[in-house]
């Protein structure tokens, strides 16, 4: 048992270790994206900086000398790349740590409502059947698609868990059933089609950052950001679901109607997302875990530290499909899977049991 | 209450062994009867009767060479019975598995085994690549997807000599191990042209078509023996659902059992996937519906999973065959008609099943 002092001095030190995670991982994340903006157009890191901060700060070069260039090449076409990999980054992980702790289950990610199978659903229904849920111009009928058609299994998953006293683990198995049906539904679509179609649809579902532009970030943005916010207000909550749902009652806390509001907004964030990016795996899975190898399972750190780890994740993943795209093109959705299930293994056969981490 | 004499318990008890013991036996009746049902179902119009009289002539030895006979004995037959014993291996498999894990979500595939198959085809389909010399096109593919297959149990096997490995650990050495080899096979049809991405997925969704004498007479001798050696586990794997703890009490010893009958439960979905491709939803689902019939009591479970998962899967075949000329995957008519059922029956049932 540690004395009075030692209890200050371990609390003293897991604070420390928390603010040092978080620093580190942040300078970590700026530097890729230093690195990611100067990458391809022969231009340093510290210039790549430099042109940022001037840009933000309004200033304008003589039309095509060498600066503007160099400045329209980053603005238009690595910076959108860069934005949206850190806004999806932040917002999958978010979702993946809010889902692991209102389902209780440390295998959840924010697809496991099936909302990946939706997205797909209404992505590939345009890309290979020329179908559109709402006409909203030809150009965004994909993305729409897919945003209305990631919002649907979570819907009906929260209209039967009202008629049903729903665990969680019924909620994922009604996950799991829904996200079968829309996958047959998209691989009836898919063998049907031609095999151009087919490539085309294959590729979305793989998950890319290729070809982002500025028009694809105010919405994901907007949506993104409010419901960080709204999962760090609630983590408190989330910490009293940790303890038990009996216990999470005791302490005056609504489990079914709070896990109902957590999937609404985890719903509409990975939507937001999904829709532009399509399924990117594994940002949301595993940057919670490790987050909370390191510092330990307290959601009001976990969800802000874990979204600047899947921010540097993405940015770094989509960095290195940049680097070697030089031969062929590798999505961003390729490149996470290969690197990160290693360290998946590595976390998972080195669990220490008993560190209270799940 | 019946229940609160011990006559009235003990006649309970004989009771529901009794209808465990009918479930088991109306679905034996319903597989044969599904079976000559399916084989006079499909594009070329035959009667019932008359695929029938094809079957019993052939099974004697009187096949004629006709054209309906050709249909019946080499297409139709070595289809169905592929389909009752894939359906049957991945629904025990599956009820094996959701034992030992300790988890209602797991299924064959859990430990990796339809990843490793789908990259070992799609290294055969994509790149023409055979991990045994001098094979070429289809006999590549199902060696490669049953040798890929089989890999990450072992992986399993081998971290276990390690570690004691619990069923958690293993589920995510699991998934691990899946994402890690999807993301290759991923990248391989990324980099795949149209027309082979095209083979590939049409792979991994899973037909019974490609079904043939020569396959049946390796399938149905391994699928059954190892069926039958499950099935003797049925009571030390009763024991295990108490928790390790009380199955140590009991005498088993649970990290043994658990790897025995994983390789067990590996080697029965190799056989079925690379000869099939990933047939999906039958393992994970078959089994929870015999549950809400027959409850958790696995030497009943077993064997009625079989059953149920051969008619399920026949079912769902005969139904692809007869809605689409060109015939649909099964794997997706079964998702499709599967999903909403057991989305039903997770709301309807009664009592506590899943642990």
């Amino acid at each position: 048992m540690p004395d009075e002092t030692g209890l200050v001095e371990a609390y003293r030190h897991s604070l420390f270790l928390k603010v040092v995670f978080i620093i580190s991982c942040f300078a970590a994340l700026m530097l890729v994206i230093g690195y990611s903006l100067a990458v391809g157009q022969g231009i340093t890191v510290s210039e790549s900086y430099e042109i940022m901060m001037k840009h933000l700060a309004g200033e304008a070069y003589p039309l095509r000398s060498e600066m503007w260039w160099k400045d329209y090449f980053i603005w238009n076409n690595v910076m959108p790349r860069v934005a949206v990999g850190i806004i999806g980054g932040c917002g999958l992980a978010a979702c993946g740590a809010v889902m692991q702790s209102i389902m209780s289950n440390p295998l959840a990610d924010p697809y496991t409502t099936g909302i990946s199978s939706g997205a797909c659903f209404g992505a590939v229904a345009s890309l290979i059947a020329g179908v559109s849920f709402a006409s909203l111009g030809s150009g965004y009928t994909t993305v729409t698609n897919a945003f209305i058609g990631a919002l649907v299994p979570t819907m009906i998953v929260i209209l039967i868990s009202r008629r049903i006293n729903a665990t969680p683990a019924t909620l994922i198995l009604i996950g799991v059933a829904i996200s079968y049906f829309f996958n047959a539904a998209v691989t009836l679509m898919m063998v049907t089609a031609t095999a151009e179609d087919l490539q085309a649809a294959y590729l979305w579902q793989v998950g890319t950052l290729t070809g982002m532009t500025w028009s694809s970030v105010p919405l994901m943005l907007v949506i993104t950001a409010a419901g960080s916010a709204v999962a760090m207000f609630f983590s408190k909550n989330m910490n009293l679901l940790t303890m038990g749902e009996n216990s999470a009652k005791s302490m005056g806390l609504d489990v079914e109607q709070f896990r109902m509001l957590c999937l609404i907004m985890v719903a509409v964030m990975t939507a937001a997302i999904v829709s532009f990016t399509g399924i990117l795996g594994f940002v949301g899975l595993i940057s919670p875990h490790i987050t909370r190898l390191v510092i330990g399972s307290d959601n009001r750190v976990v969800i802000p530290a874990s979204m600047i780890v899947g921010a540097l994740m993405l940015v770094s993943c989509d960095l290195i499909s940049r680097l070697v795209s030089n031969i062929t093109d590798i999505p961003v959705g390729v490149v996470l899977s290969l690197l990160c299930s290693p360290i998946f293994l590595l976390m998972v056969t080195g669990l220490k049991r008993g560190r209270g981490v799940y | 209450m019946a229940h609160e004499h011990v006559y009235g318990f003990v006649e309970k008890y004989c009771h529901e062994n009794h209808r465990k013991i009918v479930f088991t036996i109306i679905c034996l009746i319903l597989a044969v009867f599904v079976f000559f049902l399916t084989i006079s179902i499909g594009k070329y119009e035959l009667s019932f009767g008359e695929s029938y009289r094809i079957f019993v002539d052939n099974l004697f030895g009187n096949g004629r060479a006709t054209t309906e006979n050709m249909i019946v004995w080499e297409y139709r037959v070595p289809r169905a019975l592929m389909g009752i014993f894939v359906g049957a291996s991945l629904a025990v498999g599956g009820a094996v598995m959701q034992n030992l894990m300790m988890n209602p979500l797991a299924e064959p595939y859990t430990m990796g085994i339809s990843s490793g198959a789908f990259l070992g085809a799609v290294l055969s389909i994509t790149c023409g690549i055979s991990i045994i010399p001098f094979l070429g096109g289809d006999d590549a593919t199902v060696l490669n997807a049953f040798i890929l297959s089989l890999a990450p149990v072992f992986l399993i096997v081998a971290i276990s000599k390690f570690r004691k490995t619990t069923p958690t650990t293993m589920i995510l050495c699991g998934v691990a191990i899946m994402y890690a080899f999807s993301s290759v096979s991923t990248m391989l049809m990324v980099l795949a042209d149209p027309e082979h991405l095209s083979d590939a997925y049409s792979w991994r969704v899973g037909v019974l078509g490609k079904a043939s004498w020569d396959s049946l007479m390796l399938v149905i001798p391994s699928m059954t023996i190892l069926i039958a050696i499950l099935l003797l586990f049925a009571g030390k794997i009763n024991t295990m659902s108490i928790g390790d703890k009380g199955a140590i009490s009991l005498g088993t010893d649970p990290y043994r059992t658990r790897l025995v009958c994983l390789v067990l439960v590996a080697l029965l979905t190799a056989f079925a996937v690379s000869f099939t491709g990933t047939i999906g939803f039958v393992g994970l689902v078959a089994p929870h519906i015999v549950r809400t019939f027959i409850g958790s009591n696995n030497t009943y479970l077993l064997p009625a999973c079989a059953g149920f998962g051969g008619i399920f899967l026949l079912v769902m075949d005969s139904i692809a065959k007869v809605i689409s000329e060109t015939g649909l995957p099964v794997g997706v008519i079964s998702a499709m008609v599967g999903g909403p059922l057991f989305i039903y029956i997770l709301v309807q049932r009664k009592r506590r099943i899943w642990y």
